[in-house]
């Protein structure tokens, strides 16, 4: 072996570890944006709790619901940010996540079609979003979200 | 994970430093000191009108002007139906422009039609708007007990300022 090389095996272990870290980082990554978005908005409806209710009232079909809803909601987004911080929930996390974003953004296309004039009732900054705007940050989080699962999917394989 | 932690912590850093709150800004009408405009107001079984000379003197006044459709209204007259208690020695006039049943909606929403210091109405000639040359709403107004404007706000009150008075 000719000094200062690196055994075949070593190289491909090493080319193994460098894009297993890139894949990791890349779930990092996102998964750090879901968890700053959810813990974000699931605060800011809680810190104005009077103006998210009555927001959410506005909303057809969600007048007589919108004082549980106004809990229930950002609970549910505080799990989520929980499944995704632990390793472990990762996974499960991601995809909750992924598919409440779905969810999410087939109530903004139902309200672009039906009652564009309505606010949104998201919480922060996001309120400041068009309902063309949500409609582009929900698909990157989507797309962010399905990124995520396959990479942690092959990851795991790769491990 | 120990980004992530750090992560947490700048953003709940960022948020919390993100929630001072501003104080009230009064909004200058240019009418302090002058009477209440005169206008018709119709009420909400749409057939009884008041007039606004005819409010009763006395009595220190709110003027809540709203859009029924506008969530920091909504919001607003939540506060304020949450700490009725707090208005009891004062005549709450809520006024809109739109129509009728989006009043009446919004009065069975916050059980208006139980408050008997409320007097809830339709500004059929958007007179408090010309008044006031207003572009947006919430508007809250207080009135002495002579009906003369003290002191105007534009937007959602927050509760401290709501209640100062």
């Amino acid at each position: 072996m000719v000094a200062g090389s690196l055994p075949k095996q070593n190289i491909f272990s090493y080319i193994l570890l460098l894009r297993w870290l890139k894949k990791s980082t890349i779930i990092e990554i996102i998964a750090i944006l879901y968890m700053s978005m959810f813990l974000y908005t699931a605060i800011s409806k809680w810190a104005d709790y009077t103006m998210t209710q009555e927001q959410m009232a506005l909303m057809p079909l969600m007048t007589p619901i919108a004082h549980i809803v106004v809990w229930l909601l950002p609970a549910t987004e505080l799990i989520l940010t929980l499944l995704i911080f632990f390793y472990q929930t990762r996974k499960k996390g991601l995809y909750a996540a992924t598919i409440l974003m779905i969810l999410f953004t087939l109530y903004i296309i139902d309200m672009m079609l039906f009652y564009p004039h309505l606010p949104c009732s998201c919480g922060g900054f996001l309120t400041q979003l068009s309902w063309p705007g949500h409609l582009i940050f929900n698909t990157t989080f989507i797309v962010l979200g399905i990124l995520a699962i396959r990479m942690h999917k092959s990851n795991a394989i790769t491990q | 994970m120990r980004l992530q932690i750090v992560a947490f912590l700048c953003m709940v850093v960022a948020w919390i430093a993100c929630q001072e709150e501003k104080p009230q800004q009064a909004y200058k009408t240019g009418m302090e000191g002058k009477p209440l405009p005169s206008f018709a107001i119709q009420l909400l079984d749409s057939a009884s009108f008041i007039h606004s000379e005819d409010l009763p003197i006395g009595k220190n006044m709110v003027l809540f002007y709203f859009s029924p459709t506008c969530p920091y209204c909504r919001a607003q007259m939540r506060d304020m139906v949450n700490n009725i208690d707090r208005f009891k020695d004062k005549e709450l006039c809520i006024l809109t422009n739109a129509d009728l049943k989006s009043i009446n909606r919004f009065a069975d929403y916050f059980k208006l039609k139980e408050l008997n210091n409320v007097i809830v109405g339709r500004d059929t000639g958007s007179v408090v708007l010309i008044t006031y040359q207003l572009m947006t709403v919430p508007f809250t107004a207080y009135f002495d007990k002579n009906k003369q404007l003290k002191s105007a706000y534009i937007g959602r009150m927050s509760p401290n300022s709501l209640f100062q008075f």
